[in-house]
């Protein structure tokens, strides 16, 4: 896998993530955008083989002068149903640490989530995983993911 | 088919009534026709059958602009053929929320000049009135303003979209609120049990009749948005902003940097913590194990810690979870003081706005309880952990040498306090209330920064400070308003000047002892400045002065300078406003003093 882009809002789980995906494919191009515009953006320019995103980010990068606008809470699935829309050959991996709203019927839980996004994107869905940054699992799911042709 | 609905429901919104919306939007999403009258039916789907398929008219939207060659709504060209639905598409389907999907907007300030571009035409072309310009133009400044305040200023994360809550939900309260003008109050003594009623011995219950059944289902209606709405809601937010990683994102950090805590696998077993074995390996296999056995110990604990506090930060509107902070129910002597507002207010949009402060002073309350549990509890539970690991360790420690790991710990727990005032910090209000005190210089470039960023730059405000040491402070509350009153100013001079966003503005400060002024004047062509001497100027400052601002807001809108004098004299008792026409410049003079 030589071209990767990681979207992902949260400094602190980019830079695992990022340093994880450098471990497992070292001469990888790993591009990051940190919000739905960015990745959009990045989206129209490179060919990723491979998306790894979170569900949700904010509307923009957010910068001393831009708060990052509207909190997209299912971003990612807005970003991947662009993906299929452009007819870009890209497998995408949700690494989420969304469990969900307050209130079960008011929203998707993981599953429902995993359900919905496998039907948004087809063959191009490649894994949900659970972002928990006290276990380990979510580094193994990634790492067949990864390392998957 | 598709057309005549398009067709009726841009002449009509209440005629989608009329049409099988749910199998025209299902054909439309399955033909993949993209056209107006596709946009117009898919528009009415969302709004008024369901708005969890917003993605599929954000989609539809993109494809629209791409089709007919534009990038941006604004470049659109408005044609008499399918001219109503045109104007729809503009007014009410290309709104921030909508216009942030597109990927050429790069930013907030971007979105909000797209929208102000969009006002202008829709005015011009006579598809909203000029109080509904003035209304949207001020609320878009003021959304620049608080933007501003949240990226600069603070860390602030509670944010609940009212306005968009009350877009949403507006006409559903205004049919209620009709029939709840229209009924009368049953005299019979049934009841009936509004959720949540806090002593069971005492149903919160009221009468039941048309009134207040009628009232009930408006309480929930407005409840249910602003908790629940999905993209607006006060649980979104807690969810998406602080719950989901973010929290135990940031109370674990230092713990990671410091190698303090392992991660578990799936089986939920904590790791060994290689990092700390390393450091110690010249100590016995014994006393490895015990610290180990101690870290694991305090991984455990620690994330049941954070499990804990998670759970406080969920919402519940019922009895059913009592570790939830941000409760809900509705008590009876909650529901009379809106019972009395309903029966004064006017409009259904009073009503709307007396519940929608009522559920924010409710936040407010459980914001409050929210930052003193993370403040003392979370404080207190994580602060004792630590001395039971330091006490546990102790025990080791009395057979080998382990100071490097004790130090990292007692760094860590220092570190940590400071991590879990800033997670306190995080449950206030994000935009309005928490823009800080400013002084007039810093409001004058706030406001400059804001506008330019509006207008894309085009229009660059220059300032002078006639004296450097003007120290007027301004509290946050008032800053909110002076801001969104400078920037109308300038929106002013634009608008009127007869130069368009060529104008070139100039504002000046200065100030003494005694008081303070900020002149704000732009040139105006010939033909302007001829109305404004013929007459304009006298009629202006007549209306400025008028009597009953306020009431003349509410109900007529208010327009122009008048609304900015009342914006300025009510965000500062005894400021003045002035205008005047001062050779060719059109001159507006705020003063104090």
């Amino acid at each position: 896998m030589d071209r990767v882009l990681l979207v992902e809002d949260s400094d602190y789980k980019r830079s695992r993530v990022q340093e994880f995906v450098v471990s497992i494919l070292p001469g990888v191009h790993l591009d990051v955008a940190a919000s739905f515009n960015s990745a959009a953006q990045a989206l129209d320019t490179g060919r990723y083989e491979l998306v790894v995103m979170d569900i949700s980010l904010p509307t923009y990068d957010r910068s001393p002068v831009e708060s990052g606008g509207r909190f997209r809470a299912l971003g990612g699935r807005e970003l991947a149903r662009k993906i299929v829309r452009r007819r870009l050959q890209s497998r995408i991996v949700f690494l989420t640490q969304f469990d969900s709203f307050s209130d079960d019927v008011h929203s998707h839980n993981l599953k429902s989530l995993a359900d919905t996004l496998r039907a948004d994107c087809g063959a191009q869905f490649a894994a949900l995983i659970y972002f928990d940054s006290s276990t380990s699992s979510w580094k193994e799911q990634l790492e067949r993911v990864l390392l998957s042709k | 088919m598709l057309a005549v609905c398009a067709e009726s429901i841009a002449a009509n919104e209440d005629a989608y009534g009329a049409f099988p919306l749910s199998a025209l939007a299902d054909y439309v999403e399955s033909s993949s026709s993209c056209d107006i009258d596709a946009l117009v039916v898919l528009y009415s789907y969302v709004r008024n059958v369901d708005s969890t398929r917003d993605y599929v008219l954000n989609e539809f939207y993109e494809e629209y602009l791409r089709v007919n060659g534009v990038s941006r709504p604004s470049e659109l060209r408005l044609e008499e053929r399918g001219r109503e639905k045109l104007l729809l598409l503009l007014r009410d389907v290309s709104v921030p929320e909508m216009l942030d999907f597109l990927s050429v907007f790069k930013s907030s300030s971007e979105v909000r000049a797209e929208r102000l571009k969009i006002l202008d035409i829709l005015l011009k072309e006579r598809a909203i009135d000029a109080d509904r310009h003035r209304a949207e133009v001020d609320e878009t400044l003021l959304q620049a303003v608080i933007d501003n305040g949240a990226a600069q200023f603070n860390a602030h994360k509670i944010f609940v979209n009212d306005v968009a809550i009350r877009r949403k939900i507006s006409d559903e309260i205004a049919s209620l609120f009709t029939v709840y003008k229209s009924s009368s109050q049953a005299i019979e003594e049934k009841f009936i049990t509004i959720d949540g009623a806090g002593d069971q011995d005492q149903a919160a219950a009221v009468v039941t009749g048309d009134k207040n059944t009628t009232l009930v289902k408006i309480l929930s209606v407005v409840l249910e948005a602003f908790l629940y709405d999905d993209k607006h809601g006060l649980d979104k937010n807690l969810s998406v902003e602080i719950r989901h990683g973010f929290f135990a994102n940031k109370i674990r950090s230092k713990l990671e940097e410091r190698h303090l805590i392992t991660e578990k696998d799936e089986a939920g077993n904590y790791a060994l913590n290689e990092y700390w074995a390393g450091i110690n390996a010249l100590l016995t296999d014994e006393a490895l194990e015990e610290i180990d056995a101690c870290l694991r110990w305090f991984s455990h604990e620690f994330n049941s810690i954070i499990s804990l506090a998670e759970s406080w930060m969920k919402i519940s509107n019922d009895h059913s979870d009592t570790t939830r902070v941000f409760k809900y129910e509705i008590y009876l002597d909650q529901f009379e003081p809106v019972r009395d507002h309903a029966e004064r207010s006017v409009n259904h949009e009073e009503l709307l706005d007396k519940v929608i402060e009522l559920l924010w002073e409710r936040t407010e309350t459980h914001l409050e309880a929210m930052r003193s549990r993370i403040d003392t509890d979370l404080r207190h539970q994580v602060d004792s952990l630590f001395l039971q690991l330091i006490a546990k360790l102790d025990d080791v420690r009395g057979q080998a040498p382990i100071a490097e790991l004790m130090g990292s710990i007692n760094r860590t727990r220092n570190d940590i306090r400071e991590d879990i005032s800033a997670v306190a910090d995080w449950f206030r209000r994000d935009g309005v209330t928490s823009i800080s005190s400013r002084t007039l210089q810093e409001i004058v470039a706030i406001s400059i920064e804001c506008y330019n960023r509006l207008r894309g730059n085009q229009v660059r405000p220059s300032v002078e400070t006639e004296q450097d040491d003007i120290e007027i402070m301004l509290d946050g509350r008032q800053v909110r308003s002076f801001l969104v009153g400078l920037m109308n100013i300038y929106e002013n001079c634009t608008r009127h000047s007869g130069f368009g966003t060529d104008t070139p503005i100039s504002v000046t400060l200065s100030g003494s002892s005694r008081g303070w002024s900020i002149r704000v004047s732009n040139p105006v062509t010939d033909e302007v400045l001829s109305r404004l001497e013929e007459g304009g100027l006298l009629g202006a400052r007549e209306r400025m002065s008028g009597p009953a601002y306020s009431q003349l807001m509410r109900t007529e809108g208010g327009s122009g300078l008048r609304k900015v004098s009342t914006q300025l004299s009510e965000s500062i008792e005894g400021a003045k406003v002035g205008i005047d026409t001062v050779l060719g410049d059109f001159v507006v003079v705020i003063s104090h003093g």
